[in-house]
């Protein structure tokens, strides 16, 4: 195992811990995924036949086109908050100046850190996923999964640059992040998780192409709900592909300026 | 051949922080006054030194010690460690030094003792037998052994203080970095981590540690220096200790002569601080109460 390989697995099996000692929390998290697949096919049942029309590209299932939009809007939101959430945690905790000497970088360890997220996020997206299909007939024998991997990846790259530059605020200003509020809310609201492109304003429309998790959901539900092979998704994988070259490098002078500036200042610890 | 280079080398540290601004300040744009803290610190460390650092509280202590751990960058001068700059050789220096913070919010507190040292170890790149022979060896020689499978929250202050420094020699670095390390210990305990660092000391490891105790600078360190005006200037412990002035306020008179070198004006009594430990037991021998202790701030002891 190479060194950063054991210290990112070190950092993700202490968050682990953690998060299991507190154990009514962990249980309600393991619940609260379930509760939400049951709610949103009850709303899709509310709806049927009358979104039919605006859905038929995604295969006409109201209840499809949601449970994947809130699934891998929770994976995406997570690969833009992992680096900030570990770094405020450690903030809070007291522990990121006693990590901080150590030989191994802050942002291997908030790595680490976010590893387990995002196995505990896989988790969520399983069971909404697992749970469709099995509770609510989801239908996913046609979907093309190299497709949704592509997608994924590139979408987890773009998403980690714009979480870079998050969690450079969240070392600097410790509250207060303009990142999470604008790609938080506004990607939710123009992003089309909940619902189709379609039923936005042609003014509104245009300004949905900013923001990555719309390429991203545009291209996972047409690999998973439609089968698109990768030539058919080719534009949303160029789109994201472009967003992770613009992003990652940005993510990374942001952190790089954002820590010399706490440890100039003897903020490092703050909260 | 060529000296090897000092353990510590600072050569002319400036720090300055800047308050956040008050509203008033915000409203009127101008920028609060900066406070500068270090201004041109220059110290040479020979290995196997033990270096005190005191000053009243806000002189700069702490300061200096995040500033030779890596936490803080100076605003101007330069830190070698073994010869490598922090700054450019941050794995290197970190791997050279062992850091004990003030704070006991820096462990895990739902995590047990051994949960925290295996996960800090990890972070050093140590591993398997290497981590657990490390971790073995550390909770003997601070005699930790038996809380290691303990939470870090259900432990007393003197066994938290304890894990900081077994947490800062995991690693087994050359240079230690201590910030008030028996702070909050009982007398025992303080004289327990004393021996502790002695013996470090021996087997050729440098130490600077902050303290408030001339006492303990006295007993242990080779050199101490006071933190005046932002800069560093050497102390003769054993001179402060006989020449420092303490006065104890008692609740009577004492009728009976007091011991040599102690001088009673009416319910005072003043003496050198190098005899504080006998004059309180003259006084407690003779059933008298201490109503005040009176000590020059920054030579608590």
């Amino acid at each position: 195992m190479t060194r950063t390989a054991g210290r990112m697995l070190a950092a993700a099996v202490k968050e682990m811990k953690l998060t299991v000692s507190y154990r009514l929390s962990f249980f309600m998290s393991l619940v609260s995924a379930l509760m939400g697949a049951t709610m949103f096919f009850f709303l899709s049942r509310l709806i049927q036949g009358g979104a039919e029309g605006v859905l038929q590209r995604y295969g006409g299932s109201y209840f499809a086109f949601v449970i994947i939009g809130i699934a891998f809007q929770s994976y995406l939101n997570l690969s833009m908050d992992a680096l900030g959430n570990s770094l405020r945690s450690e903030q809070l905790l007291g522990t990121l100046e006693a990590v901080a000497v150590t030989p191994t970088p802050l942002t291997v360890f908030a790595a680490g850190t976010a590893l387990w997220q995002f196995l505990f996020a896989s988790y969520r997206v399983v069971v909404y996923i697992l749970f469709g299909v099995l509770l609510f007939g989801l239908q996913l024998q046609g979907a093309n999964f190299l497709s949704a991997l592509l997608i994924m990846v590139l979408s987890i790259l773009a998403f980690s640059g714009i979480g870079a530059i998050s969690g450079s605020f969240i070392l600097v200003y410790k509250q207060g992040n303009p990142i999470r509020w604008l790609y938080g809310g506004a990607a939710t609201l123009l992003g089309g998780v909940y619902y189709p492109l379609s039923m936005l304003p042609d003014w509104l429309r245009p300004f949905s192409v900013l923001f990555p998790i719309t390429h991203s959901l545009e291209g996972m539900r047409m690999a998973l709900l439609t089968g698109a092979p990768p030539s058919e998704v080719l534009t949303q994988l160029l789109i994201l592909l472009v967003f992770a070259l613009v992003s990652l490098p940005a993510g990374a002078l942001c952190f790089r300026w954002a820590l010399a500036k706490v440890r100039r200042d003897g903020t490092l610890s703050g909260y | 051949m060529s000296r090897p280079p000092p353990a510590l080398q600072l050569k002319g540290i400036v720090k300055s922080f800047r308050p956040r601004r008050t509203l008033r300040q915000a409203l009127h744009l101008s920028r609060p006054e900066t406070i500068q803290v270090l201004k041109g610190v220059d110290l040479k460390v020979e290995r196997g030194s033990v270096i005190g650092i005191m000053g009243p509280n806000g002189s700069g202590k702490s300061t200096l010690l995040r500033i030779v751990a890596g936490i803080l960058q100076p605003e101007s001068g330069t830190v070698g460690i073994m010869g490598r700059v922090p700054s450019t050789h941050r794995a290197q220096t970190s791997r050279l030094t062992g850091y004990l913070s003030s704070s006991e919010r820096s462990f895990y507190w739902r995590l047990s003792v051994n949960e925290n040292l295996r996960f800090f170890g990890r972070l050093h790149d140590l591993r398997g037998t290497d981590l657990r022979r490390r971790i073995d060896e550390v909770a003997e020689s601070l005699e930790v052994r038996t809380v290691l499978h303990r939470r870090f929250a259900d432990l007393s202050t003197g066994f938290r203080q304890r894990l900081s420094l077994a947490r800062a020699l995991l690693h087994d670095p050359e240079l230690l970095v201590l910030d008030e390390p028996t702070r909050s210990l009982d007398a025992e305990s303080s004289d327990g981590f004393r021996r502790t660092l002695s013996a470090l000391a021996v087997r050729g490891r440098t130490v600077i540690m902050a303290t408030h105790s001339l006492r303990e600078a006295a007993q242990l360190c080779d050199r101490t220096f006071n933190i005046v005006q932002g800069k560093l200037v050497e102390i003769d412990t054993q001179t402060e200790l006989e020449t420092t002035e303490v006065r104890v306020e008692l609740s009577v008179c004492p009728t009976a002569r007091p011991p040599q070198g102690a001088v009673i004006t009416g319910n005072e009594l003043t003496c050198p601080l190098a005899m504080l430990a006998e004059v309180l037991g003259w006084v407690h021998a003779r059933g008298i109460t201490v109503s005040g202790l009176h000590i020059p701030e920054g030579v608590q002891s």
